[in-house]
């Protein structure tokens, strides 16, 4: 290494260089690069969807504009929600930046599950497909699927919300890895008290990925299986209730736009102090503030649905509800200006960014306020001043949190440094371009004019015509800001190391990072906020000279394959188990939809259900129960031989499981076909709708983990497992016995009663 | 938890108390008279065989509390769901919603309306 210096200094290796050639990013297990490949994926959509964007404005610039078609028109909002929600700011902050940027500021090497990190970038790069796909179909419901518009069996739906469906998957896997990641591999040090509030943010973000994604993900399946086979549920003509609809999408809808935000909250507490030059005010009012917007963010979902034909107890109840999320949100608010008070604040483009969120999040905030209460609701709902509601919390909220973010992590990301004259141009660009695209849209919406219309009366024509011009300024201030990052990216120059003079963990390694993070896991004494110290002055010096050091150091690297060896055989088998329990957590969130309609119907129609559960046969389900319950004791013993290291035995009892597992399927089969002969399919009533849903689905994840009992099988065979190593035969255990305890409800649910 | 004769032990016991359960179930659902009663109890017993694979096929009981939490918390998410959708249908009237104007509570009338399940 002493003579690579000594003679041609060539560039030290980082993550970008350490291996070349296209299929080196999309077969990479680096956290950094999978961030990197989101961001790209994601940016493309950003102006993907920002075009269809102009395109919406330039058709509403006049009165009876005939530029796009009405139904053009439908289409064109329908995509541009879709792309924007969908593929662009759901994966978002934590997909990007909290990818790239996790392990680095907790000390860690890698996210806990590389390979699943990766895996979730290629569901997305699917889901991305079918989502291409469809927009050539000419879905025009708008990105929210209210049935019964969505459900006149249209295939551009059906494509459309399996897209969704794929996406949704994909965000699961990346909440699930940073909720282990965060929970098992913190370095020495970094207790929960110092973590930095960026990391806070994405475990707030990461539960709520967790638990709503699975109700979205059963509520497009429900839509899917009513337009090709008719279930009945959110049909009004089979008895089902569109309202239903409602109260399952937004159950997910309403969490998910706090999925978008609690991040770029973070970027905005992780900037603010630096450029203040002050420790950040309140660390844990931000901490219990992220926690308690999670919290309330599940409990508030009926505020969309005020004029859908809820009952007044329910509207009340909401509304009420719906108020307390102010009270976190402004103790956010508070405590980055008390930051800022008094503080050497500097106007570096990362604080421009930073200060145009806390500007426009109160314009978005106070404005929900209006929405959240019921008797203006009634007014506003529908209007084009919802429509500025939500772009200034997701636009001016989390996309310009997004652009915070990278611009203050560009230096660490690309080891580079944009033009700074030219950010600041863009900032002003973008901001004052949507201040003035968005404003008016207010005054429209409280002077009535619909949303999602084609046109409109003449009167509304001039605060259109300002918008329009607006958004032009916007777009091109965006287009810039690309110009300037990318360029900088591969010809900027240099960047000193820790360039803002952060205390943050990450910039203590070198400028791009190299593929492991850290030489050594680094050891934490204090929190990352110590402005203004004493001691600071010496902790940056320190980190400086780390980051050069690690530079140095960094000479040229064999080039990796597969993960880092980043965990303990112990700690590794910890991870595994938490994430396996989190995934099963899942699980039942995915089939608890499905519980929830059959409880909301049951109690709605005793009779019907009574009289159809007569026409299932309760000995064969009763046979059935027996069998997966002996299944399951059969996996558990099989978990049991692989820790006495038998491995014979975990052959004969996996073979005995899935014996089980075939007699159940096969007894199944008998009912479906017996079902089939009856004309009971496809399903003459919501009864038989759920029955087919949920056995259905049931039995898909029977099949599932069969295949997964064949792989430990094999495994086996291979003598794979040990009395120290038996984590996969214990994950796979866990999932047959969920799929077990599924039944178990299933079973007395719908054929006793 | 190797596979010693007191673990299997366990395990046997198991297996019979659920598939006693199951009897019980069983019972209760087709036998007992029909009800409110019967649902409940059904869902009563289900749950005390959830527990029970949950407990000792599942280890729960060995677990830490973080585990133990990971599992209780998407229970309490859904009963929020649940909780929340019952709270709108079970109170809607016909002037609460302009939807149903006309018809009485939405998922009955309709579903009244609708096929009456496959009975003849
Ligand atoms: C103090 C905080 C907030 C309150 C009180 C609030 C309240 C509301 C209410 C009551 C509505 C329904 C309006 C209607 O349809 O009549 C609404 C719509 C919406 N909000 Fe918020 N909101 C808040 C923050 C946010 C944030 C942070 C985001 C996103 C990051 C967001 C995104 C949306 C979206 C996307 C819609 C409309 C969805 C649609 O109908 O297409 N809101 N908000
Ligand atoms: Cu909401």
């Amino acid at each position: 290494m002493n003579e690579n210096t000594a003679n041609e200094p060539s560039p030290p290796l980082n993550y970008l260089t350490a291996e070349r050639g296209i299929w080196s990013w999309w077969m990479s297990t680096d956290h950094k690069r999978i961030g990197l490949m989101y961001l790209g994926s994601m940016i493309f959509f950003f102006f993907l969807g920002g075009f269809i964007a102009l395109a919406i404005r330039s058709q509403l610039f006049r009165a009876g504009s005939t530029l796009l078609a009405p139904q053009s028109y439908n289409v064109a909002f329908t995509i541009h929600g879709v792309i924007m929600i969908f593929l662009f700011i759901v994966p978002g902050v934590p997909a990007t930046l909290g990818n790239f940027l996790l392990p680095l500021m907790i000390g860690a090497k890698d996210v806990a599950f590389p390979r699943m990190n990766r895996l979730s970038y290629w569901i997305y790069a699917l889901g991305a497909l079918f989502a291409f796909g469809a927009l050539f179909m000419g879905v025009d419901t708008g990105w929210t699927f209210y049935a019964p518009y969505s459900i006149q069996n249209r295939w551009g739906v059906v494509t459309m919300t399996l897209a969704a469906f794929v996406l949704g998957f994909s965000s699961i896997l990346t909440g699930l890895n940073f909720l282990v990641t965060i929970h098992k591999l913190r370095c020495p040090g970094m207790s929960w008290n110092r973590l930095p509030l960026f990391v806070w943010t994405l475990y707030a973000t990461a539960i709520l990925q967790v638990v709503a994604t699975p109700v979205i993900g059963i509520t497009l399946l429900l839509l899917i299986l009513e337009n090709l086979f008719g279930v009945g549920v959110f049909n009004p003509a089979m008895g089902g209730d569109p309202v239903l609809f409602q109260h399952f999408f937004w159950f997910y809808s309403h969490p998910v736009v706090y999925i978008m935000i609690l991040p770029s909250m973070g970027i905005i507490s992780e900037i603010v102090p630096v450029f203040s030059r002050k420790p950040i005010f309140g660390y844990k009012a931000l901490v219990a503030a992220s926690i308690g917007i999670a919290v309330i963010s599940v409990l508030v979902w009926g505020h969309h649905m005020f004029v859908a034909g809820m009952s007044d107890a329910a509207r009340i109840a909401f509304s009420l509800l719906t108020f307390l999320v102010a009270v976190p949100t402004a103790v956010k608010v508070f405590n980055w200006l008390s930051t800022m008070y008094k503080g050497s604040i500097s106007f570096e483009s990362p604080m421009l960014y930073a200060m145009a969120f806390i500007f426009l999040f109160m314009i978005a905030g106070t404005s929900g306020i209006h929405l959240a209460t019921l008797a203006t609701d009634a007014h506003y709902h529908d209007t084009y001043f919802v429509v500025a509601h939500f772009h200034y919390t997701i636009q001016g909220g989390a996309v310009i949190g997004l652009y915070a973010g990278l611009h203050f992590w560009f230096p660490l990301i690309f080891g580079r440094v944009y033009n700074e004259k030219l950010a600041r141009l863009a900032f002003w660009m973008v901001f004052i371009g949507f201040n003035g695209t968005f404003l008016p849209q207010f005054a429209l919406g409280m002077e009535g004019m619909p949303r999602r219309y084609f046109t409109y009366p003449a009167e509304f024509e001039p605060l259109h015509q300002v918008s329009t011009v607006f958004a032009f300024l916007n777009g091109t201030g965006y287009s810039l800001v690309l110009l300037n990052l990318l360029y900088a990216a591969f010809r900027g120059k240099r960047s000193p190391a820790n360039p803002w003079g952060s205390l943050g963990l990450e910039w203590s390694t070198s400028l791009p990072p190299p593929h492991d993070n850290f030489e050594r896991i680094p050891v934490v004494e204090d929190w990352s906020y110590g402005y203004a110290q004493p001691q600071t002055a010496v902790r940056l010096k320190q980190m400086e000279e780390a980051s050069r050091a690690a530079q140095l150091h960094q000479g040229p690297q064999t080039p990796h394959e597969g993960p880092p060896r980043h965990m303990q055989p112990e700690q590794a088998y910890d991870a595994a188990k938490l994430g396996m329990w989190i995934f099963l957590g899942t699980e039942i969130l995915l089939f608890g939809g499905l519980f929830c309609a059959y409880i909301i119907y049951r109690l709605a129609n005793l009779e019907l259900f009574a009289t159809a559960s007569r026409h299932l046969s309760w000995p064969l389900g009763t046979l059935n129960t027996v069998i997966l319950l002996t299944s399951s004791y059969f996996m558990a013993r099989a978990v049991s031989r692989a820790r006495s290291g038998d491995n014979d035995g975990i052959i004969r009892c996996l073979d005995l499981t899935l014996l089980c597992a075939l007699a159940f399927l096969v007894i199944k089969g008998f009912e479906y076909a017996a079902k089939f002969e009856h004309h009971l399919f496809p399903p003459p009533n919501i009864y038989f709708g759920l029955y087919f849903a949920t056995t259905g689905l049931h039995a898909l994840h029977v099949l599932c983990g069969m295949g997964v009992i064949v792989w430990l099988r094999g495994l086996a065979e291979n003598e794979r497992f040990s009395k120290t190593y038996f984590t996969p035969v214990e994950m796979g255990g866990l999932y047959w016995h969920l799929v077990d305890v599924i039944w178990i409800y299933l079973f007395p649910l719908l054929y006793l009663i | 938890m190797e596979d010693n004769a007191s673990t299997i032990r366990v395990y046997r016991s198991t297996l019979l108390a659920l598939l006693a359960l199951t009897v019980l179930t069983v019972y209760t659902g087709k036998f007992a008279p029909p009800g409110l009663g019967s649902i409940a109890g059904v869902i009563i017993i289900a749950s005390l065989k959830a527990g029970l694979v949950a407990a000792f096929f599942m280890h729960l009981r060995f677990e830490s509390r973080l585990i133990i939490a990971v599992c209780l918390y998407p229970l309490v998410v859904l009963s929020l769901l649940i909780g929340g959708t019952y709270l709108d249908v079970a109170t809607r009237t016909k002037e609460a919603s302009p939807a149903a104007a006309g018809e009485e509570q939405i998922p009955q009338q309709r579903s009244g309306a609708a096929s009456p399940g496959p009975s003849h």
